[in-house]
């Protein structure tokens, strides 16, 4: 599937901040199928020089800086993407850090007693794979999807004992409930295409990939109960939210930040 | 002991004990060694008033020049003179190459650790080092994976303590490879030495250090990115409140470079800045003397206030070289110590030429056992900690303090290494009037750009508190100068 994607990120400060430095981890990936034919990121107030580097996990990311007083500064983003049928990495081993990174409960996933205890009725022995799909469906049906009931901070546990939340936790709950079975698991960022959402953030999407051996990567989204599919672009990976968050900064002021995200998905 | 010394007695006495310890002057039957018998015969004939006079200067000089140091942990902010003891140590060339040579081994090795640990991670592979205590290891730092720095070198700067056992023979204690402090004192107590001991130390051929700051700039320029200018190389300090400010602005000094806090630094489109009156400098090279986590708030810590916003971005693209490297904190890890003669091995297919302490790790289910079982015998030291905090000395402590090490150690035993108490070697030292042995350690500074150099000598720890096995400095310890002959 060829998808067109813009992203608007607006920051508006109650008073001026400056020396702003920025970290945008927003382009698509090459990865898994998946290609992405064009992307450009635009500034306003509009930044001459606007660096790329590869982070640890393989991201792309754009970092910028801007030392005068501003209070606003405006981050766009257009991508267009040809997405994969489904998620196909060739990757067949993991490298020592990724096998530690996957494993190991983070402070969003932590090794959480009742996350354990969630778990537990779904192993399936000695198959993994089958495992994570059970895990996946066992997540699906115990937390509601609702917008506000979590926010950015929510850890995977304590979703669990809401029984409610959004992608992000979605994905968390699946990322540590998998770990705590051995099943290497990470975090997925990107956007999810709907013909009928438009406008707002509801297409940035995250999930989770699961490592299975002699199969490799597999890609499941636990607030949909599904595998990645056509639908589905990824931009970055990490070992939970804190390493993929889209944008992040630093500045100097005391000021009060607000965030304005506009997401727009269309097939071409 | 008498309660008044009459001032003309001398100050090495027939009180002077040896006792089972390796002691630096003497052999066990009380004969000097051949190498201090210059310094003994001069010793011999200086009596208290004579050699209280040259220590009043030494003192004098110490307090004008600022050199103290903040002893943390206790009270807030402790300034103490860090306590200078007139009797040098001496080490015969032989010694001192042996020393040297392994050395500089050892650093060769540890620097192509860090460089795989942070690469292909082939040490891993091969089962050697478990990959649970590198990538758990709280100074490893996964944001440098994949990261490639000048030359390929990591560590810069190294301070390796060494100390020595009852027989004399030499061991490796632990190798400092984030930010080792101390050769402010090693250069400081040698202009002393010049100063009070002159007609002996002409005598005695003592081989130069004081090239100590231009090597240091040396090693600095010589991993500069190349933009084609000479480079600029600035010191990064945390600032006035941190214990070892004078050591930073004296380097400075003693480089000719400029000293910076996090606040006179400024980056902008991936390249670092000095705010200057003049506008904005370019600066190529970073002598960092603040740990990772404050490095930048942006990629780190988000809550420091000491670095610079956008430096790792800076880095990672090769605009500015941090010396030393981001993550060299993962080879100084007490438990990897552990593995640094296997390291070695490995990487230069050679034998180590420097001993380890034998080392316990308490994430290994027999040496935990063990572990827990001799707490009485052994040193327990937390991996993470430096500068003597931390840490159990087993025999000396109470048995409150064993238990507390206990439950700490069965809490979170990946932090928690012990070794065998090792009865350090004494030298004397002047004490109560008089010369009486005290346990002493080395700090020799490794310098690794372009080739590895070492100035002969270090900086010589003595622990001042009777009995006292801990020589470092915010524990109560003094230095003395350390003189390697040329013969």
């Amino acid at each position: 599937m060829r998808l067109f994607i813009e992203h608007i990120t607006t920051l508006r400060y109650d008073t001026p901040i400056n020396e702003a430095h920025t970290e945008a981890r927003l382009r698509p990936s090459d990865s898994g199928g998946q290609r992405c034919l064009f992307f450009k990121l635009t500034t306003d107030p509009v930044h001459a020089t606007i660096l790329t580097y590869a982070d640890h996990f393989g991201n792309i990311v754009r970092y910028f800086d801007w030392l005068q007083p501003h209070t606003r500064l405006t981050i766009a983003t257009a991508s267009e993407v040809l997405t994969s049928d489904i998620f196909a990495a060739s990757q067949r081993e993991l490298t020592p850090l990724e096998r530690y990174d996957y494993l190991h409960p983070t402070a969003y996933a932590p090794a959480d007693e009742a996350i354990c205890r969630f778990a537990g009725p779904h192993v399936v022995e000695n198959d993994p794979l089958a495992t994570a799909m059970r895990l996946m469906r066992a997540v699906f049906q115990s937390l509601k999807y609702e917008r506000g009931a979590t926010d950015v901070k929510t850890t995977a546990d304590d979703a669990l004992s809401l029984g409610r939340g959004v992608c992000q936790d979605f994905a968390h709950l699946l990322i540590a409930a998998c770990r705590c079975q051995g099943i290497p698991a990470r975090y997925v960022s990107g956007y999810l295409y709907d013909p009928q959402w438009s406008g707002d953030s509801a297409a940035t999407h995250a999930w989770v990939d699961v490592f299975i051996p002699a199969r490799g990567w597999i890609s499941l989204d636990p607030t949909h109960n599904c595998e990645q599919n056509e639908r589905y672009v990824r931009v970055a990976i990490g070992r939970d939210y804190a390493d993929v968050p889209p944008t992040r900064g630093i500045f100097k002021g005391n000021a009060k930040e607000m965030l304005e995200v506009r997401v727009n998905i269309r097939a071409l | 002991m008498p309660l008044l010394t009459p001032i003309d007695q001398p100050i090495l006495t027939d009180n002077y004990e040896v006792g089972p310890f390796f002691d630096e002057m003497f052999e066990s039957d009380g004969q000097p060694r051949s190498h201090y018998r210059v310094l003994y015969e001069h010793l011999s004939t200086l009596n208290r008033q004579a050699f209280e006079e040259r220590r009043r200067a030494a003192d004098i000089s110490f307090l004008y020049q600022g050199i103290t140091f903040t002893v943390y942990g206790q009270q807030e902010g402790i300034e103490r003179i860090f306590p200078f003891d007139l009797i040098p140590r001496v080490i015969p060339r032989a010694e001192w190459d042996m020393l040297s040579r392994g050395l500089t081994q050892r650093v060769v090795a540890l620097n192509h650790f860090i460089h795989d640990v942070y690469h292909d991670q082939h040490i891993v592979r091969d089962r050697r080092i478990p990959a649970e205590l590198i990538f758990g290891a709280r100074h490893f730092r996964r944001e440098m994976v994949g990261v490639d720095v000048p030359r390929g070198i990591y560590v810069h700067i190294t301070g390796t303590d060494l100390i020595r056992n009852e027989r004399g023979d030499y061991y490796v204690l632990e190798d400092n490879m984030r930010s080792p402090s101390g050769v402010s004192y090693m250069l400081e107590n040698r202009q002393a030495m010049k100063r009070t001991f002159a007609p002996l130390f002409e005598r005695y051929g003592v081989m130069p250090i004081e090239h100590y700051p231009q090597e240091l700039l040396n090693t600095l320029r010589s991993v500069a990115p190349d933009r084609g200018v000479e480079p600029t190389v600035a010191l990064l300090t945390p600032g006035v409140y941190n214990s070892a400010y004078f050591e930073h602005s004296f380097l400075a000094r003693q480089m000719g470079i400029e000293i910076v806090e996090g606040r006179d630094l400024v980056v902008h489109d991936g390249k670092v800045y000095t705010r200057t009156t003049a506008g904005l400098r370019q600066v190529d090279v970073i002598y960092r003397r603040i740990d990772d986590d404050y490095l930048d708030p942006l990629a780190f810590r988000n809550d420091s206030l000491l670095g610079v916003p956008g430096l790792f971005s800076a880095y990672i693209m090769g605009n500015v070289t941090l010396a030393n490297a981001i993550g060299t904190g993962v080879a100084d890890d007490k438990a990897i110590y552990a593995f640094v003669p296997e390291m070695i091995r490995y990487y230069l297919s050679e034998a180590p030429i420097l001993h380890n302490v034998p080392t316990y790790l308490a994430i290994n289910d027999a040496d935990r056992r063990y572990i827990l079982d001799h707490l009485h015998q052994l040193v327990v030291k937390s991996v993470n900690e430096s500068g003597g905090y931390g840490m159990l000395v087993g025999p000396h402590a109470t048995r409150e303090e064993r238990e507390m090490f206990r439950q700490r150690i069965l809490q979170a035993p990946r932090n928690f290494i012990a070794q065998p108490t090792v009865s350090l070697s004494r030298h004397p030292t002047y004490i109560d009037n008089e010369l009486r042995g005290c346990h002493i350690d080395l700090r020799p500074y490794i310098l690794y750009g372009e080739q590895v150099t070492i100035v002969p000598g270090g900086l010589t720890r003595v622990a001042l508190r009777r009995g006292s096995l801990v020589v470092n400095s915010s524990q109560g310890g003094g230095s003395k100068d350390t003189w390697v002959l040329y013969d």
